[in-house]
């Protein structure tokens, strides 16, 4: 019975395996990206590389609420982003009377001159939600996938100890000169072992914040019990929908957008409303329709600030300015803990006087938590490497784990067989094939350095179709190199396309060099920029693996 | 063909099977792992809903108790799923698939009707 358990453990883990390795490599690689993704839009927006270091407190009044009258008279909401440092500039977004979609600002932190558009997603917006839905935003189906594949996940990690004989001989053992295969295999092991709390924890968090995409009923099964008459029958489904839309059109910042819709999709019951509303204090303060002077707002930063420290206040949010029922809202950085802050602080727009502020509950505080591990909002920059470097070790966990597969096939039976030609095309559009694409979406970035348009389409776009083309053709290239030379075309394919990573990966630092000025020796030591140094080096990084890689594989191709 | 080769450690049998067998094998299983999976999920649903209307009921708040059923539904689904794939032979998972999907159910359903 014991050993009958381990078998179809080893069943479900090779299967699960095969069909999810591939998704799960691209959502892993793009999740650790995102822990550096101001840095890449550092990167990919070169107007917004600014120091900070010069840089003073702005005042909202006399500074920031002038450039707003200016520019959102009649808004219904003004929401200002503090600079900071990973994002170092000012940001406006204000909506209209013509249109409900916010329109955004930047300005230069110490001059306030208005910044060019950025015309990229950059990582923020490219990177990061493919990570979370894939891109793939119409009814949740992004999320779906990404959901299937991170309970595949925690299904791999767990049938993965039941079939692990040596968990505690491996942890250990690391034979690199000893065969590929081998190689191969130690390291598929080690990383599984020592990186085990990571991917448990990093896996399961991820699906818990977004809960109420996957769970979307359990509001309302509580709701009824709370409510049996339910308010879901009071409301005819016109007002759901209108309710709905209301959120869609809010004006809010890209990452409280991003990050709201990650965790709640987009359509709203009424019951789950009312969750977030009570659970997470997002109630949207109406208009009464008295007209009322903005008071001032540097004096609640400053209240807040004495209370919590200085700097505490990354966004303001002005509901209704203009009007008797408008509120500030104040929200809190969470620089200085793991867990996400969702405690604002709520002034009266007219008075001045502060009101009753939300206070999340102890079970709140816990899901606040366990979101705060995923997101990484803290300042800690040892940590958010470590991060990076685990989430590095979870791809190399995945891709390994596919290479086992094809290669023990390939040595036994010469790849002859379509499932095995399967595999190898599709483990090498997986893992070379993404990081490719990636790199295209830098340099295509650089080539197009920030012109709106480029053959009538918009830069946005280009990038992103960039970086799916060149997916696709690393797939292409795969299959053909497969499928042409069955017993070798792998290797040939492994290996052209590590060339390619590499050629990349120089040709972006290149470009960078060539579109901004902005060379590794100038960033490293003449005029310090970590955030661009960080990425040339390890896009060069990148690059001399990429080559040793190729090489190696050429000189098994040879003999 | 399916009943032949049920059971999943049995596969290595299949060795002298024609071309289309081992597809059709390949496509039952997919299929029958599919719905294995979604019978899953919706078990999971149920309990979630359940253990949440129950977590009320002993006094917890309404919004934690969605926030804690909704954080352990996730366990209960890697566990079903685990324990599903862990049964032996088809029917047998079915089996207790289905008779746990129904008793989730039967559950959400009372609890929902004690409401």
């Amino acid at each position: 019975m014991k050993d009958g358990f381990r078998t179809r453990m080893s069943l479900l883990h090779t299967w699960a395996g095969l069909i999810l390795s591939g998704l799960l490599f691209a959502i892993f690689w793009t999740g650790t990206l995102s822990v550096f993704d101001k840095e890449i839009d550092r990167w990919m927006m070169p107007h917004t590389r600014i120091h900070m270091d010069t840089a003073r407190p702005l005042s909202v009044d006399r500074e920031i609420i002038p450039l707003l009258a200016e520019r959102a008279e009649g808004a219904k909401a003004w929401t200002i982003v503090l600079p900071a440092e990973r994002r170092p500039f000012l940001t406006l977004a204000y909506d209209s009377a013509k249109s409900h979609i916010a329109q955004r600002n930047s300005f230069h932190p110490i001059t306030l001159e208005p910044l060019p558009a950025p015309n990229t997603r950059g990582a923020s917006n490219f990177i990061y939600p493919f990570h979370h839905n894939l891109t793939l935003r119409q009814n949740n189906i992004g999320a779906l996938l990404v959901g299937i594949a991170s309970m595949g996940m925690l299904c791999l990690l767990i049938s993965g100890i039941v079939i692990h004989r040596r968990i505690f001989a491996d942890f250990f053992t690391l034979r690199l000169l000893r065969g590929f295969s081998r190689a191969n295999l130690d390291i598929h092991n080690l990383t599984g072992v020592v990186l085990l709390p990571f991917t448990i924890v990093i896996t399961l968090s991820g699906l818990m914040i977004a809960h109420l995409i996957y769970f979307p009923k359990a509001p309302d099964a509580v709701f009824a019990q709370l409510n049996p008459p339910s308010v879901t029958q009071e409301r005819p489904k016109s007002k759901v929908r209108e309710a709905s839309r209301k959120r869609e059109q809010d004006v809010s910042s890209e990452n409280e957008d991003e990050m709201t819709d990650a965790r709640e999709g987009s359509r709203n019951s009424p019951a789950r409303s009312r969750f977030i509303a009570e659970s997470q204090g997002r109630v949207r303060p109406q208009a009464i329709g008295q007209p009322a002077n903005v008071a001032a707002i540097d004096p609640m930063i400053a209240a807040t600030e004495s209370e919590l420290g200085q700097g505490a206040v990354y966004m303001i949010r002005v509901s209704n300015p203009g009007d008797a029922g408008g509120v500030v809202a104040l929200r809190l950085n969470g620089d200085n803990s793991v867990s996400q802050n969702i405690d604002n602080r709520r002034f009266s727009t007219a008075t001045g006087e502060e009101l009753a502020h939300f206070n999340s509950s102890s079970t709140t505080n816990v899901f606040n938590f366990i979101a705060g591990m995923h997101y990484i909002k803290f300042k800690h920059w040892p940590l958010r490497w470590l991060y990076f470097i685990a989430g590095l070790g979870a791809c190399a966990l995945i891709a390994t784990g596919l290479l086992h597969w094809t290669q023990a096939r390939n040595q036994r039976q010469g790849s002859t067989g379509f499932n095995v030609s399967f595999m190898n095309a599709h483990n090498i559009a997986a893992i070379t094939g993404i990081i490719s694409a990636t790199g295209a979406f830098l340099v295509v970035n650089r080539l197009l350095n920030n012109r709106e348009q480029f053959a009538g389409i918009s830069s946005r776009d280009l990038e992103v179709y960039a970086f799916f083309g060149v997916w696709l053709a690393c797939l292409l290239h795969a299959l053909i190199r497969v499928f042409l030379n069955k017993q070798h075309g792998y290797r040939k394919a492994w290996a052209e396309q590590c060339c390619a990573i590499a050629l990349i990966a120089i040709a972006a630092v290149g470009l960078n060099w060539i579109t901004t000025g902005d060379h590794l020796l100038k960033t490293l030591f003449t005029h310090t920029y970590w955030p661009v140094a960080t990425l040339d080096l390890v896009l060069v990084t990148s690059a001399v693996m990429a080559i040793y890689a190729a090489r190696k594989l050429s000189v098994i191709r040879e003999s | 063909m399916l009943k032949k080769d049920s059971r999943l450690s049995h596969q290595a049998k299949r060795g002298n099977q024609s071309a289309i067998s081992k597809w059709l094998f390949t496509t039952g299983m997919l299929a029958h792992s599919i719905a294995i999976c979604l019978l899953c999920y919706l078990s999971s649903g149920q309990l979630v809903n359940t253990t949440g209307a129950l977590l009320y009921h002993m006094g917890m708040p309404w919004t934690d108790a969605v926030v804690v059923t909704s954080m352990l539904g996730f366990i209960y689904l890697v566990l079903i799923l685990l324990w599903a794939f862990s049964r032996n032979g088809v029917l047998r998972t079915w089996l207790n698939v289905s008779s746990l999907t129904g008793f989730s159910i039967f559950m959400a359903w009372i609890i929902g009707a004690l409401a």
